[in-house]
């Protein structure tokens, strides 16, 4: 099918850390033909090279194009955390960045002696020493990469944590964190590959009527409003508010963000002043908050605290919801940091403690299978099946949860040309959504 | 030097000087002779690639230092060979071997961003301008992009 | 060299092909369009989602491509903040300046453009330019710049959070129209109808006069009469609540000189060592202290302001003294705006000491002022007390209210919204409180 000419670059990336070779090949076009792409791509080639342990990373057809919130890259890999087959979303600019940088796919496999950062610009992957990052904090880390030209435009970058052996380390993109709860982070630790930066030079090509098509999408959604969300809050209020939350929202200034393309920005960024008692003085802070389950978690356990504590916890590249599980039950501001900091050295870290219950309605296979972070908004089925379609096409997840009104139809008129075409890719839509969710 | 004289081959390789015909197109169309008074042969595209194809002290000429990096000559050029790319390559050479005494750092950060005629050839074009305007125009391009989110980061 | 002149007299040169303009149409060299269209940016809206890098990509090079886009929406992962990088399409531009091959104009309309015939893409302009606004092209080397799309900027049409707004200048400027009106009728009141009425005037029970005439009187009387008082107060206290407005808006002199300045818009300067704007107190406590030891009112004869209240109708007394000093302090106004209001006026510093302890404030917010591409407030500012080297550096200029004049030039004048009006109390931000 030469639908996907015009969304993929048909590149894939196969990287050998044992053997320190990077190569680009050209994608199978029957594999795209017959899954269409993101997620279940990344499935079938997890299983082609699945002798190498291998991370897999992935983009949707509708990744960097004009559909809405087609800001979603995936990485698969077998989850640490939760044994299983895991889809954990990467967002903010990860996604489009990848494909404009000219690979669509990534295949990283084996182990590499030292620790390593991989470098994808204009179609050609370097594999370079990453030994001066290691220990870093992310921001550290990140400042001393963007300081280097060629200006890094999208990085994801595993912390100290990942670095010491914990368990439930988080992988961040850039500053700001994740949405991985399945230890992606962990993951990449044990292939000793430090981070991945993407820079997105290139395009891709470009319909016209996908333009169009993009207005009538968000006409239709906003119609009553005129605007998106309102933010962060806008999920948490979804999945259930805490009253001393509203105390916090009050004092604090909160202000929207939004991954590539998206018109209904579902994170923000807040501004805080604290008590530092490390330097013993108010500190004026400001922290993303990219994390729904990550700050429900945490607020639960810590209160007013939260936000420093999450702040802390981006630092050091640790997963919040675990991270709050281990928090003592009661402890002022330094205690709870400390044991922060302590959670993020010590080796093995926080035995793996696999979740039991489901999440709302959710069961938690389901849950787990899409990394654990993706915040319960619809109930159950619609949730799979949503998630599941977003995961393929390459649109955000929280998107497509926020707003079930857009059908996946909406978002396959992007990729048909006519009426045919469209027939077509849902039956293979439909087949590639239940290969995944039955895996 | 060796391997300053492998770059060397490198760059004349993969700039793809040697196919040079010495038609002059890339003088006719180079912008420098707008820049500087003492614009010569020498210091044209066609001069640099001609001492560059006939000996190994081209890192050592100052005239490699006017060129502003420009498409003009590469896009003109009947035989495909791109003066700009050939420069950037001499000078990446010139700075690892030390010659640097005709390179502008960054007053921030001291890394080496842009050429001192060149640099003196914008500064001469602006010299009205109050010099804080003036002071930015010596910030290398990253650190510029810091600048104005320091700036922009500041609230009433 | 000198032999070869006559021989290169024939070559044709790029000045010969591509003349600059030489349009000097104002102090800048450069032609102004009326009104000065151009996109404004809030940085507090912006999500950073780069909806607007697409779309002014997909115009640039046909793909979707944000690096090959004019503009760049740099993202602060430190402090969570956007700023977008775009041409201004500043009033006096230095990429052309700095262009080698003069590829860069600046049209009737304002727009700056890049001529895609000439330009070579060496980059030069975006060295030169203050907001580093053009691009170059990672892929083709080519730089892009704003066009502003030729009026309808297809940024500003999909931002999905109204961050980006389209302006095409302000159309009529109201302030300035409603202070020339005010100015002309009261300058019709105090001078033409009612005569001498500044200095003093009583309409039964209302009685109002000016405040540095009756602090002579007092001086030199000795003695103080309640009705004094309260017919100052009204221009006293209407100056706590709103600033010096009565110099910007009413006085007839500040009239006056304000015509004198259409007719002179070349300025030469004002002495630096006269330059002190503390020399109307030293006039004031003079005048006070001169009433008390002769006895009568020692500024008033000299007077400009009661000199051009005093000088029409049948009864205008108007000798030569005072023709000569209304004359010459009117002559000022060649050297700088405003001067005798800026130096010397002790009516003004009267009014100067009741504006320090007033409850309004002029505020210029440097995150939404666009520095380098505009300072028409510093501009404009008849009493020149905008720091425009402050506002280029990205800091907001602290406005000293016993020096503005409250006749809101700035506001009228700027294009983004920049100056606004506050009450002393008022912050632009909401500040943070501590967890």
């Amino acid at each position: 099918m030469k639908l996907f000419n015009k969304f993929y670059n048909m590149k894939v990336g196969i990287v050998d850390l044992s053997e320190s070779s990077a190569e680009v090949a050209p994608l199978d076009a029957r594999l795209v033909a017959e899954k269409i792409g993101g997620a279940a791509v990344n499935a079938d080639l997890f299983k082609r090279y699945e002798d190498g342990d291998p991370l897999i990373l992935g983009v949707g057809p509708l990744t960097g194009s004009f559909a809405p919130a087609s800001c979603l890259s995936v990485a698969t890999f077998l989850a640490p955390r939760f044994g299983n087959l895991c889809h954990v979303p990467l967002m903010l600019r990860t996604g489009p960045e990848m494909k404009f940088s000219g690979i669509d796919f990534l295949v990283i496999k084996g182990c590499a002696s030292s620790p390593k950062m991989l470098h994808i610009d204009k179609g050609t992957m370097n594999i370079v020493s990453a030994e001066h990052l290691v220990g870093l904090e992310i921001p550290e880390a990140v400042q001393a990469l963007k300081k280097d030209p060629p200006l890094s435009r999208s990085i994801i970058l595993t912390g100290p944590a990942a670095d010491h052996g914990v368990s439930c380390a988080s992988v961040s993109t850039g500053m700001r964190g994740s949405l991985d709860k399945a230890g992606m982070a962990s993951r990449m630790a044990s292939k000793n590959l430090k981070g991945i930066i993407f820079n997105g030079t290139g395009g891709l090509p470009f319909a016209e009527d996908n333009l169009n098509h993009k207005e009538t999408i968000e006409r239709d959604l906003f119609a009553d409003k005129g605007h998106g969300n309102e933010g962060f809050l806008s999920v948490l209020e979804k999945i259930g508010i805490e009253d001393n939350l509203k105390k916090i929202i009050k004092k604090t200034k909160w202000r929207n963000m939004a991954c590539y393309h998206c018109p209904s920005p579902c994170i923000s960024s807040v501004e805080f002043t604290w008590h530092d008692p490390r330097k013993n003085s108010r500190t004026k802070d400001n922290i993303f908050l990219s994390d729904h389950m990550g700050f429900s978690a945490m607020v639960k356990k810590a209160g007013k605290y939260v936000l420093p504590l999450l702040k802390s916890c981006l630092r050091f590249g640790l997963d919040p919801v675990a991270a709050a599980k281990r928090l003592p039950e009661d402890g002022g501001l330094p205690e709870l940091l400390s044991a922060i900091e302590e959670m993020s050295v010590t080796p093995e870290g926080p035995e793996i403690e696999r979740e039991s219950h489901p999440i709302g309605e959710i069961p938690v296979e389901t849950h787990n299978l899409f990394g654990g972070g993706i915040p319960p908004v619809l109930p159950d089925e619609l949730w799979g099946k949503r998630v599941c379609l977003s995961m393929i096409l390459g649109v955000c997840p929280i998107f497509l949860l926020l707003f079930p009104q857009t059908s996946g139809i909406d978002l396959l008129k992007f990729l048909a040309k006519d009426e045919h075409d469209l027939e077509l890719l849902e039956e293979v839509l439909a087949s590639s959504i239940q290969s995944i969710l039955e895996d | 030097m060796t391997n300053g004289k492998d770059r060397l081959a490198e760059a004349r390789r993969s700039s793809g000087a040697s196919g040079c015909v010495e038609c002059g197109r890339c003088v006719a169309v180079c912008p420098m002779a707008e820049m500087y008074t003492n614009f010569s042969i020498e210091m044209s595209p066609r001069g640099v690639i001609k001492k560059t194809l006939t000996g190994d002290d081209v890192i050592m000429d100052k005239n490699i230092w006017y060129c502003t990096e420009c498409n003009a000559g590469t896009d003109m050029c009947p035989q495909g060979v791109s003066c700009r790319d050939l420069i950037r390559a001499l000078r990446e050479i010139a700075i690892e071997e030390k010659v640097v005494e005709d390179i502008k750092y960054c007053t921030r950060c001291g890394k080496p961003f842009l050429s001192i005629p060149v640099k003196n050839f914008v500064f001469d074009r602006l010299e009205e301008e109050p010099p804080n305007v003036l002071n930015l125009l010596g910030l290398c391009p990253v650190c510029r992009r810091e600048i104005y989110m320091l700036r922009n980061a500041q609230v009433l | 060299m000198q032999e070869e002149t006559t021989e290169q007299n024939n070559i044709i040169t790029l000045e010969d092909l591509r003349p600059r303009r030489e349009e000097k149409k104002t102090f800048s060299g450069y032609f102004m369009p009326r009104r000065h269209s151009g996109i404004l940016f809030d940085p507090e809206k912006c999500t950073g989602c780069g909806t607007c890098e697409m779309v002014c990509s997909v115009r640039n090079v046909s793909k979707i491509a944000p690096a090959s886009a004019s503009m760049e929406v740099l993202r602060d992962e430190e402090d969570n903040r956007n700023f977008a990088i775009l041409c201004q399409h500043c009033r006096k531009p230095l990429c052309i300046e700095a262009c080698p091959t003069r590829a860069i104009e600046k049209g009737e309309d304002g727009i700056v453009r890049i001529n895609k015939l000439f330009c070579v893409g060496c980059g030069l302009c975006t060295m030169a330019c203050p907001e580093a606004a053009p691009l170059k092209d990672p892929v083709t080397e080519e730089i892009n710049k704003c066009d502003l799309c030729e009026g309808d900027p297809l940024c500003v049409k999909y931002c999905p959070s109204g961050a980006l707004t389209f302006t095409k200048g302000k159309k009529i400027r109201w302030i300035k129209g409603l202070r020339w009106t005010v100015q002309t009728v009261s300058f019709l009141l105090l001078v033409v109808i009612l005569v001498g009425t500044f200095c003093s005037l009583k309409a039964g029970a209302l009685s109002l006069s000016c405040p540095a005439g009756i602090l002579q009187n007092i001086a030199s009387s000795g003695t103080i009469v309640l009705v004094w008082i309260l017919s100052a107060f009204l221009i006293l206290g209407l100056t706590i609540l709103a600033g010096r407005f009565f110099c910007g808006w009413i006085c007839p002199f500040g009239f006056l000189l304000d015509l004198v300045d259409k007719i002179t818009p070349k300025k030469i300067g004002w002495p630096s060592f006269l330059k002190s704007r503390m020399v109307k107190y030293g006039i004031l406590a003079g005048a006070v202290g001169g009433s008390c030891a002769f006895g009568f009112q020692a500024f008033c004869p000299v007077c400009p302001i009661g000199s051009i209240c005093r000088s029409y109708g049948a009864t205008g007394t108007l000798n030569g003294a005072n023709l000569g000093i209304m004359g010459a302090l009117a002559g000022l106004e060649i050297t700088e705006r405003r001067v005798w209001c800026r130096y010397f006026c002790p009516v003004g510093a009267l009014l100067a000491l009741f504006a320090k302890i007033g409850l309004i404030k002029i505020v210029i917010g440097a995150n939404q002022c666009k520095k380098f591409s505009c300072i028409q407030c510093a501009e404009v500012c008849p009493m020149g007390i905008i720091d425009a080297d402050k506002l280029r550096e990205g800091i907001s200029p602290v406005i000293r209210m016993t020096e503005c004049i409250t006749c809101m030039r700035c506001i009228d004048r700027c294009p983004y919204g920049a100056a606004k009006i506050r009450f002393r109390w008022q912050k632009a931000v909401p500040g943070n409180i501590e967890l």
